[in-house]
């Protein structure tokens, strides 16, 4: 089958979602199939900017190139899977935020902006015109999937996948620090982790890997650090190699996941297949379909207080949490998570 | 609800401000509403009803709007009072109260805050045709008064732009201003008081003396004809049989008394000069008649006329606009072209038969309690929301076109590839908008 898998390429930012769309590119090929990867530039501001790429989107004809025809489209973001295709399947990674459970939140930028309220309904608009009229929709997660039928009416089944190099990942004695990888962003909420470190009673360090979204950011993270005297128990790895990453998960005495509201989160999946218990929060989102409470994990209020009593416990019951990471594995075992699996039900 | 009501508020000197200050109990209990204005003094008795706040249109904090239910904007036609909300309505969408159709020295007087006040209502004007802007050249040129195009071209278009849903108290003279406009319309009336305020009903009788009149308002605009009223009344007959009171802050009070001596009035005049609320209700309860002319009319529901139906006072008006839709029988009307021929007849059959003249004003307060209390321009309010909400789903639609008109213009390709273009964009806006025909994308 030629299948093309259809995205938005947010310019000079690699994360989770580039990582998703090129793993599904290479499980395709895997499969035997002709797969190619289209990403379409998007930028969300200021808001007027978002319609001109709704529009943008509707006016590619991804049908064809040069006479070969894509026997099935699968789109993956906002706004790129409103370009029209009559054998689209939508696997959603995420809707556009800040148009939906963002509205209203300290991190929308969109209602800074006079036209923001008229983007949001443009956008709630066209998911509920747009989304239905796709061969299938899938979801991330259910978290994503309770989004779209929240917000939108949608309905979506949430479709699990590994994360890349899943085989490659192992467990490792327990080591002296906590491991956070992810984008060094507001929605990753290290601050709340720092914050949470100045309260612990334990001697915890975090390594921190990932890039900043944004070099302000990173410089506040850095000084407020400073100011909570936590400097010299934390570490900043920056971007990290997938080796480099694996043994820093293997290493660890367990994952810090306290994302807010996170669509799926490869971290406490990686974290799981390295047999590391997670402390993720109550409305950690994604992650929650994962991690149990005291049972692979922690499962803490967001909160300074709560995070630092879970990271104090988790780094004084290493017992507690060999079990937990033991358990977390031999659950995404029976999970079967697997590209296979995500294959059958996109191209059937 | 959650509503931004962006409006001159007491003390402002302005008829819509007065509107509010009285309308205000029944918007406050049908909405959590909040008061937004740029001027520097709320009246304090106000800020005991009502929760107000101050704005800026250079400096907004836009989430306010944003998540707010709805934005509110209370537009007249006087810059000084509206300036600041219409560059706020143009910039965040919302409901637009239209108060006056004709909006020409409001739009006017807000270009005037841009860095290039003429250029700008120039091209405004441009988009109408080369006539509008031959006349704009006088205006800007010094060679012709606002005033003597300002009718001609209304420009209520350029205060509707994107505006989610209009509000008028005056049904044709907005069709005329505004022919062609997307925008969900709200008719409704412009409300006076809550009916529990509205005082009773009283027959006004004449005793002894003269026949008492009176003009007020805001009396600068040449359409509210007070010289002409002044030239009528010199050229009366029975003009010893009249005392005309000029209750109103006049630009030109000095010129103006010359002119009644000139026409040997002054005897048969009273100038008052700015009267409080207090003063002004004294004023009208001891008159005969109103006069309340406008030509041309802007368009406006007359203020000023539903307090004179408060006072049952019977009223001569001009048969245009609003004036001219009240139901017969509530006012004596003038016609433009035969004004002071009617207004002698009116002021003759005044003096002959008061009480059948004074009629009209029984007939007035009886139209004030039926369609303008305030409680049922909140109700009105009320209803139009959902609509309005709807149309905002789509509202996006010809702001896209647009944007999407300019790329293709700036493509610097032909017409007919623009043409083919502007339909595929159009096709495709509407597959966003969830609508089955086409949007027109505007090269």
């Amino acid at each position: 089958m030629r299948v093309l898998v259809l995205t938005t390429q947010v310019l000079f930012t690699r994360g989770g979602a580039e990582i998703h769309a090129a793993s599904l590119v290479d499980a395709l090929r895997k499969a035997g199939h002709e797969a190619d990867l289209a990403s379409i530039p998007f930028k969300w501001y200021p808001p007027e900017k978002i319609l001109d790429h709704m529009l943008a989107c509707r006016l590619l004809d991804i049908t064809e190139g040069n006479g070969l025809r894509a026997d099935r489209v699968i789109a993956l973001r906002f706004p790129a899977y409103y370009a029209p295709h009559p054998c689209k399947v939508l696997w959603v990674m995420h809707q556009h935020r800040m148009a939906f459970d963002l509205w209203g939140g300290p991190e929308c930028d969109m209602a800074l902006d006079p036209q923001g309220r008229l983007v949001r309904e443009a956008v709630e608009k066209a998911e509920r015109e747009l989304i239905p009229q796709s061969r299938a929709v899938f979801a991330n997660s259910q978290n994503v999937a309770d989004r779209l039928s929240r917000f939108c009416g949608v309905r979506a089944e949430a479709l699990y996948h590994p994360p890349r190099g899943a085989e490659r990942f192992h467990g490792g004695p327990s080591g002296d620090w906590f491991y956070y990888p992810g984008r060094i962003c507001p929605l990753k909420r290290q601050e709340l982790v720092l914050r949470a470190l100045a309260r612990t009673r334990e001697a915890v360090k975090v390594i921190f890997a990932g890039r900043p979204d944004n070099p302000e950011f990173m410089e506040g993270l850095l000084a407020l650090a400073k100011k909570l005297h936590v400097e010299d128990r934390v570490r900043w790895e920056g971007h990290v190699t997938d080796e480099r990453s694996i043994e820093l998960y293997a290493g660890s005495c367990g994952v810090l996941y306290p994302a807010q509201d996170e669509d799926y989160g490869y971290v406490p999946l990686e974290a799981m297949l390295s047999e590391k218990p997670v402390l993720t929060c109550t409305d950690s989102g994604g992650p929650l379909e994962f991690i149990a409470d005291a049972e692979n994990g922690l499962v803490s209020a967001p909160e300074e207080e709560a995070l630092a009593a879970a990271m104090d416990r988790l780094w004084k019951e290493r017992a507690f949490g060999t079990e937990a990471g033991r358990r977390g594995r031999a659950k995404i075992d029976e999970k079967g998570i697997t590209w296979d699996n995500v294959l059958k039900k996109l191209l059937a | 609800m959650r509503i931004n009501f962006f409006t001159p508020l007491p003390p402002a000197t302005t008829d819509i401000a007065r509107c509010v200050e009285r309308s205000v109990r029944p918007l406050v209990e049908a909405f959590e509403v909040t008061f937004w204005t740029d001027a520097e003094k709320v009246d304090p008795a106000f800020l005991r009803i009502a929760r107000v706040r101050r704005f800026h249109p250079d400096r907004m904090d836009w989430r306010e709007l944003n998540y707010a239910d709805f934005n509110v904007y209370n537009i007249g036609n006087d810059p000084s009072f509206h300036a600041g909300i219409a560059l706020v309505a143009r910039r965040a969408p919302g409901i637009v109260i239209l108060h006056d159709a004709c909006v020409h020295e409001l739009v006017h007087g807000t270009l005037q805050r841009t860095a290039s006040p003429a250029e700008n209502y120039l091209a405004l004007l441009s988009r109408i045709g080369p006539q509008a802007l031959e006349d704009g050249r006088t205006v800007v040129e010094g060679r012709a008064l606002l005033q003597s195009i300002s009718a001609k071209y209304p420009l209520a278009d350029w205060v509707c732009e994107g505006a989610l849903g209009i509000v008028t108290h005056n049904p044709e003279a907005l069709r005329a201003a505004l022919p062609s406009c997307a925008a969900p319309v709200l008719e409704t009336p412009l409300p006076w008081l809550p009916l529990s305020d509205l005082p009773a009903p009283a027959m006004r009788e004449r005793g002894r003396g003269p026949l008492e009149m009176v003009v007020c308002g805001f009396l600068n605009s040449p359409n509210r004809r007070l010289p002409e009223t002044l030239e009528a009344l010199a050229a009366f007959p029975r003009r010893g049989e009249i005392l005309l009171h000029i209750a109103g802050r006049v630009k030109e009070e000095k010129a103006l008394r010359s002119r009644i001596a000139e026409l040997g009035l002054s005897r048969s005049v009273k100038l008052h000069g700015y009267l409080s609320e207090r003063e002004l209700g004294d004023l009208l309860g001891n008159v005969h008649l109103a006069v309340n002319l406008r030509w041309p009319s802007m368009g406006e529901a007359s203020g000023s006329q539903l307090r004179f139906w408060n006072h049952s006072l019977p009223t001569i008006a001009t048969a245009t606009g609003w004036y001219a839709a009240q139901p017969a029988g509530t006012l004596h009307l003038v016609r433009p072209e035969c004004e002071r021929e009617d207004l002698h007849a009116h002021w003759s059959a005044a003096l002959d038969d008061y009480a059948g003249f004074a009629r009209a004003g029984l007939a007035g307060r009886a139209l004030l309690a039926e369609k303008h209390s305030a409680e049922g321009f909140a109700a009105a309010l009320a209803d139009f929301l959902p609509t309005v909400n709807e149309f905002r789903k789509t509202a996006f639609a010809p702001v896209l076109a647009r944007r999407a008109g300019l790329a293709g213009a700036s493509l610097g390709i032909g017409p007919e590839a623009l043409q083919i273009l502007a339909k595929s964009a159009g096709k495709e806006i509407a597959a966003l908008a969830g609508s089955p025909g086409g949007v027109e994308s505007h090269p």
